[in-house]
């Protein structure tokens, strides 16, 4: 008997405790999109719709609360998230990114610094441009609001095709693994997938692009000087290493003021072990 | 332009099986006629394309299925076919079911131009071609799962020259450039909660096929001798690569790591034939020196790499990474070298000749360690503690004829320290960073021994509608030796304000300042003779640019100026760059485009190479959704 009343009263108890607690959930997109109506079109166009099983919710939280009171304070907003918010509700379905990959990943506002919010599909130019990976801007100028000293230098009469198409860092850079790709220094194997003739492989290899790569002699980034070069004459970089050159280099005399008028295959050669073709 | 006949062709086939009211099609494409003046075609120091003609200025294709149970999802096509106002030339075509597949298409076309018959001595004028193809197909059909396809091809065609010096002389010569590499993928991703692997295997061969052009190549003047060089080259270089890779990560709650190996095992085969005829003008005599080449070289990569980043704390992240990579060429190569002096007659005189086995053992393998703590107590502040070794070793054993020849053995570090932070304001953000890098040289490397620098940057909402922001960068490259006396200084600062003038209208003026001072000691001999004497280079550019945009009623535009004036001592010059362009809303679907560029280039020693650009760009632009 006293067990029955025991469970009797527990089973009161968790039914009022039950009750006395508002239950959150789920309300789904129609409710939002009752009062967000202008999202609809923007969000058709990016992969964060229902058939790819993304709802408003998966991304702001269960909006109960918020579809009582609509206030920012009682849904998830992104506006003013930090990189970790950011990042904790991006990697849910985007499980191969991680804010340890990238300082980009672990700064500001970590992906909506060059993603936009994923029902805000930008278009650039007017609406010209498409809404690709729904950048804010598919031009390098999503990389050079930051990076401004690299703008400074594309400004320069020597730079690489650089057009509102694509946007010409990512034919180099990879944003989401910083790290890895500044460690490896791998400059020239990225060099070598456009410009095949300096990318080797070669019988003949000049250690020149073996540690800092290509960027030890030019500036991909841009250059008032022909062929992205540091300097205006190829003398000047060559002595920037090789300061002792042998006895009959006369750089007095114009023959030997060019280096590589004799030392022409300086990427690397499969003839001579003084890259002179 | 065949590539993008065909893809239309195909868009054409494939969209009528599907029922108009059932897709989402948009369709956005301009057409225009450049117009352009110049005071001194065909010759410009730059990288711009300024030519004449109509274009294809730019198209956008875009169809989306939202049938779930149709094979495709999105269909895009993209292309311009002769944008005049930049480089290159692009078609990309793409094909996507989400949870299925993706197709990805893309060819490009840029144009590698350079005329200067006083850059050294011509040698270095080109007008090349590079063709970019690439292909990727995804299948992420079956679940955890990725197999990847990817095919690409790189083409480097056209003129160029190429210096060789002979005779005291220097010669430009020509050659039509034939360099190609292929590049063929195949690859497995598997993908689970935190685990992820990726698999690739890739077949790259690399052909140079470039020849000379026919005719004669006269020197530069620097000899006594007047020769005219008539060069002829057949054979090939063809390498093949095989390139075996797997990359292995996780990512933790609060920890992350990776780690890769690649193998890349290369084989080169030189079989190139190198005939060089001179004829001495003043004597009427000619000689040929006939080179023959035939020898393969082994070159295997080895890459591998350990990346850890820990959450330590809440507010420290500890990461340490890690590689090595070792690449060696194991080289034989017969040369045969044939000298033939013909004097006068058309018959040789004498002929001389020698043959040479080469050997060479290349082995140079690179250890690199990367430390690096962040500690961030509170949201506003961070800084970073890095350090980074270079830890290298470099052989050399070359052998003639069996006979050694010089080894080398040699070891070298680099050692780096960088200390960054950054402090976030309420509207704005301040960065400062200083490093510091110590240089054992490698062997015939002899100067530089020491790096130094330091960054400072920031950015400010200043209002609602006034944004600034500024980076400044010293950098210094010296040497501990005295007779040296090395000294190389960048400094660049960069400074911009960014106004929101009305709704519809913004506007940007900015500064930057670029600086280069080099010094260095020659150390040679002349006649037995020590000699000492300083070279020095020195760049001090000063840019302005500004750029704009607005939208009124039916009007829409853009302004961008650039100024670049450079008063260093070495080489002077200064550049503009302005560009304006705007578009007319005619109606719902027709849009009429108008742009105009100044470029203007003049350097200060001389006007030979001074010029100035006009073009003018008239287009429709038609929007049919």
């Amino acid at each position: 008997m006293k067990a029955r009343l025991c469970f009797s009263f527990l089973f009161a108890v968790m039914v009022c405790v039950a009750l006395s607690v508002p239950v959150l959930g789920n309300v789904g997109d129609d409710s939002c999109l009752e009062c967000h109506d202008g999202v609809q079109a923007a969000i058709a166009r990016t992969p964060h719709v229902a058939a790819n099983k993304v709802s408003c919710e998966a991304c702001h939280g269960v909006g109960d609360a918020h579809a009582d009171d609509p206030s920012v304070d009682n849904i998830r907003s992104f506006r003013r998230s930090s990189s970790k918010q950011v990042m904790a509700t991006c990697t849910k379905c985007h499980t191969d990114k991680h804010a340890l990959m990238s300082s980009h990943l672990s700064n500001g506002r970590a992906c909506l610094e060059c993603h936009s919010l994923g029902h805000s599909s930008t278009f650039t130019e007017n609406g010209k441009r498409p809404e690709r990976a729904s950048l804010k801007d598919v031009s390098a100028n999503l990389c050079t609001r930051c990076h401004a000293g690299e703008k400074a230098k594309m400004n320069r009469p020597f730079h690489h095709p650089s057009d509102d198409f694509d946007n010409v860092c990512l034919s180099c850079h990879n944003p989401h693994e910083t790290r890895a790709e500044l460690l490896r220094k791998a400059v020239d194997q990225k060099c070598a997938i456009c410009h095949p003739e300096a990318g080797g492989p070669f019988m003949y290899v000049h250690l020149g692009t073996q540690n800092r790569g290509c960027s030890e002699c030019h500036d991909p980034h841009g250059s008032t000087n022909p062929n992205l070069l540091n300097r205006s004459s190829t003398r000047f970089l060559c002595l920037s290493c090789h300061s002792d050159t042998p006895d009959f280099h006369n750089l007095a005399d114009p023959k030997y003021r060019q280096c590589t008028s004799c030392h022409s295959a300086i990427h690397g050669s499969n003839t001579s072990n003084l890259f002179m073709e | 332009m065949k590539i993008l006949i065909i893809l239309i062709t195909l868009w054409a086939a494939i969209l009528p099986s599907f029922s108009a009211d059932k897709l989402e099609m948009k369709t956005d494409v301009s057409f225009g006629y450049t117009f352009l003046s110049s005071e001194d075609s065909p010759y410009f120091k730059n990288h711009y394309d300024f030519s004449n003609g109509a274009m294809l200025q730019d198209l956008k294709m875009v169809v989306r299925n939202p049938d779930a149970g149709s094979w495709f999802g999105t269909m895009s096509l993209e292309s311009r076919a002769g944008d005049r106002l930049d480089t290159g030339r692009v078609v990309r075509f793409s094909l996507k079911k989400a949870g299925r597949y993706s197709f990805t298409l893309k060819q490009s076309w840029n144009r590698d131009f350079f005329a200067d018959a006083a850059y050294n001595y011509g040698a270095n004028n080109r007008n090349l071609t590079r063709n970019n193809v690439s292909a990727e197909f995804r299948w992420t059909g079956f679940k955890n799962f990725a197999l990847i396809a990817e095919y690409g091809l790189v083409e480097t065609k056209g003129t160029g020259n190429q210096p060789y010096t002979e005779w005291n002389d220097i010669y430009a010569l020509r050659l039509n450039r034939d360099i190609s590499r292929e590049r063929y993928t195949a690859g497995l991703d598997y993908h689970k909660g935190a685990f992820k692997l990726m698999l690739r295997q890739s077949w790259v061969t690399v052909d140079e096929k470039s020849r000379y052009q026919d005719g004669t190549v006269s020197g530069t003047g620097l000899s006594t001798f007047d020769t005219a060089l008539t060069p002829s080259r057949s054979g090939t270089v063809e390498s093949t690569i095989l390139i075996s890779s797997a990359r292995l990560e996780y990512a933790g709650n609060s920890w992350w790591a990776s780690v890769r190996y690649s193998h890349s095992d290369a084989t080169i085969d030189n079989d190139v034939v190198d005939l060089k005829q001179y004829v001495f003008s003043d004597y009427g005599s000619r000689t040929d020196f006939l080179m023959t080449f035939a020898g393969s070289s082994d070159a295997p990569v080895d890459d591998a790499g350990l990346s850890v980043s820990v959450q330590a704390m809440d507010s420290l992240v500890v990461s340490y990474d890690l590689n090595w990579r070792e690449l060696k060429t194991d080289t034989m190569l017969n040369s045969e070298r044939t000298m033939m002096l013909y004097g006068t007659s058309d018959s040789p005189l004498v002929t001389a000749s020698n043959s040479t086995d080469s050997g060479f053992y290349y082995h140079n393998r690179r250890l690199n360690h990367g430390l690096s703590f962040k500690y961030q107590p509170q949201r506003q502040w961070d800084v970073t503690l890095s350090l980074r070794q270079v830890d290298g070793n470099l052989r050399h054993s070359a052998s003639e004829d069996g006979e050694t020849d010089g080894i080398i053995d040699e070891d070298y570090t680099t050692n780096r320290v960088e200390f960054a932070g950054r402090y976030r304001l309420s509207a704005g953000s301040v960065k400062a960073s200083v490093f510091h890098e110590s240089i054992d040289n490698p062997v015939y490397r002899t100067a530089g021994d020491k790096r130094d620098g330091f960054s400072i940057s920031g950015d400010w909402m200043i209002s609602d509608s006034v944004s600034w922001n500024v980076v400044y960068q010293d950098a210094t490259l010296k040497d501990d030796n005295p007779t040296l006396l090395l000294n190389r200084d960048t400094t660049l600062l960069d400074s911009s304000f960014q106004f929101t003038l009305t709704k519809g209208a913004a506007l940007g003026v900015g500064y930057t300042l670029m600086k280069l001072d080099f010094s260095n000691n020659l150390l040679f001999n002349e006649d037995e003779v020590p000699v000492s004497s300083a070279e020095a280079y020195n760049t001090d550019q000063s840019g302005v640019y500004a750029f704009g945009s607005f939208t009124a009623n039916r009007f829409t535009g853009r302004v961008s100026f650039f100024y670049l004036d450079d008063s260093g001592s070495s080489f002077p010059l200064s550049h503009w760059n302005g560009v304006a362009s705007c578009q007319y809303k005619i109606s719902r679907t027709l849009y009429g485009l108008l742009s105009v560029r100044y470029y203007d280039y003049n350097e200060d020693a001389s006007n030979v190479r001074d010029y100035n650009v006009n073009q003018f760009v008239v287009g429709i632009r038609w929007l049919f959704q």
